[in-house]
């Protein structure tokens, strides 16, 4: 099989890879803020439910989280959802790095001193703005190196996805070498992999760089 | 009744009284100096005077308002944050905001009021060119009137830097103008002129001067009686969360 094939055959799975991965991070980042507001809540048994459910989710592989939300409905519920596999993938891998984004944050926001916050109070400051305008844009530059490395690690755990089969990066490579018998394609892929990772570097690089206007 | 009317203060944590039964009055324009050693409980009547925490029992009266009641209900968080505005504060370690420059630091507060404003107006009011003019025009406003309060503290030229790269004095005078903008009733320093040298203590000295002339109500809590003695009309003195001394201090 040509090179070129080969790399057409893999750019698809690159797409999916690349789907993947924004969706799961334009859903995760968020979500993991309201994690971390639960986390660190003043209602004590939402804050330990959350906490419990953030360890669970941290202390075990994704690749299981994964194989339990898409067989987990069909086993356990008896429901047969179509077409379940992407986002099975995606309902897992929110999840899990919602909960990482959500112990970076909260250590983030527990770094910053209370003095900052009853600066914005005796202003009359709302808690809201206060969270938002004052102690937010420190935590984000604090959390940043953290948060690139986890999105880094990212790219490289949506290939987590084939294990039910979803044709993501690795998968498509897999089916090149079992139909035309070359080992290769598979190799190549790390060569995609290569390129999303350095492009997401520059990115945070520039980011960090401009957030250096202040200490 | 006095322009300030501290009654009957007290805040206990952990069932010990931190500060006790504190009672003063003070007039508009007038400074009050609180002295006491460190431990004395200084920091803690002004967190409460200042609504940070709220006092166990007492009452707050400023310019003829209820400003807390340990009697009344519980206060909203909105009405909190209103009668935050009326009392200033700047804090020892001065708590500027590192990503904001000195104009953002001290126009954030007004700039937030606005924002509500503005849409307030613009639910009344739906035409768009109208709304814009109004934001305009309280933009203008929030900066004319930050640039005046920068210029009196002699930091004309300090608007764009960011608080990293202020001196100690500067530093302050930005917290000073943070807190002056929204015209509080009575301005509090805890502190302001703690492990300096002296020639900073006199720089200090002139800036609380200078608000004193444009009759500026001043909380003062020091540690230095040479301080106080330069710049109080009244003195109080703390010690174990009490006052045992209190003295009007007449300037020759
Ligand atoms: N949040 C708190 N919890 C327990 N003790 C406190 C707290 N705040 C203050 N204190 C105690 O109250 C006393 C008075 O403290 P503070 O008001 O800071 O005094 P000052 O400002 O005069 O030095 C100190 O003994 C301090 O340890
Ligand atoms: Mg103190």
């Amino acid at each position: 099989m040509e090179f070129i094939n080969v790399t057409l055959d893999l750019l698809m799975g690159f797409g999916k890879t690349v789907l993947i991965f924004c969706i799961v991070l334009i859903l995760s980042l968020p979500l993991g803020l309201l994690v971390t507001f639960g986390s660190m809540s003043k209602i004590k048994i939402l804050k330990e439910i959350v906490r419990k459910i953030v360890w669970i989710i941290r202390g075990t592989p994704l690749l299981l989280q994964v194989i339990i939300v898409y067989y987990g409905p069909g086993l356990w519920l008896n429901l047969s959802i179509r077409n379940f596999r992407f986002g099975a993938v995606i309902i897992a891998f929110v999840i899990n790095y919602a909960c990482y984004f959500s112990e970076i944050y909260r250590g983030g926001i527990e770094s910053i001193a209370k003095g900052q916050y009853e600066a914005g109070y005796v202003l009359g400051l709302s808690k809201s703005e206060t969270f938002f305008k004052i102690i937010f844009p420190q935590v984000f530059k604090r959390i940043l190196p953290a948060i690139s490395n986890e999105i880094i690690t990212l790219v490289k755990d949506t290939s987590l996805a084939r294990v039910i089969a979803m044709e993501e990066l690795i998968q498509a490579a897999e089916e090149i070498m079992a139909t035309n018998g070359i080992l290769w394609p598979l190799l190549y892929t790390g060569v995609f992999y290569l390129f999303f990772s350095a492009i997401l570097t520059k990115i945070f690089e520039k980011l960090e760089n401009s957030l250096n206007y202040y200490k | 009744m006095s322009y300030i009317e501290v009654s009957n203060f007290s805040k206990s944590i952990n069932n010990k009284f931190i500060i006790q039964d504190i009672n003063f009055k003070l007039e508009q324009g007038e400074v009050l100096v609180i002295l006491g050693k460190s431990g004395a409980g200084k920091t803690t009547l002004l967190r409460n005077i200042n609504l940070l925490d709220l006092p166990n029992s007492g009452r707050l009266d400023i310019d003829g308002e209820i400003v807390y009641n340990s009697n009344e209900p519980v206060i909203s968080n909105k009405e909190l944050q209103k009668r935050h505005k009326l009392i200033g504060l700047v804090f020892q370690s001065f708590n500027l905001f590192p990503q904001y420059t000195v104009l953002d630091n001290v126009t954030l507060a007004l700039k937030l009021n606005n924002k509500k404003k503005i849409a307030e107006y613009r639910r009344k009011i739906k035409n768009r060119k109208e709304v814009l003019d109004f934001s305009k025009k309280l933009e203008e406003e929030v900066f004319i009137k930050a640039s005046k309060i920068l210029n009196d503290l002699d930091l004309g030229d300090k608007l764009n830097s960011y608080p990293y790269q202020l001196s100690w004095g500067e530093q302050q005078r930005t917290a000073i103008a943070r807190a002056l903008i929204l015209n509080p009733k009575v301005l509090c320093f805890d502190e302001p002129t703690s492990a300096l040298d002296p020639s900073l203590t006199k720089e200090v000295i002139s800036v609380i001067n200078e608000l004193k002339n444009k009759k500026q109500t001043m909380i003062i809590i020091t540690h230095e009686i040479d301080f106080a003695m330069q710049v109080a009309d009244k003195i109080i003195v703390m010690d174990q969360g009490k006052i045992i001394e209190e003295k009007v201090n007449y300037h020759e």
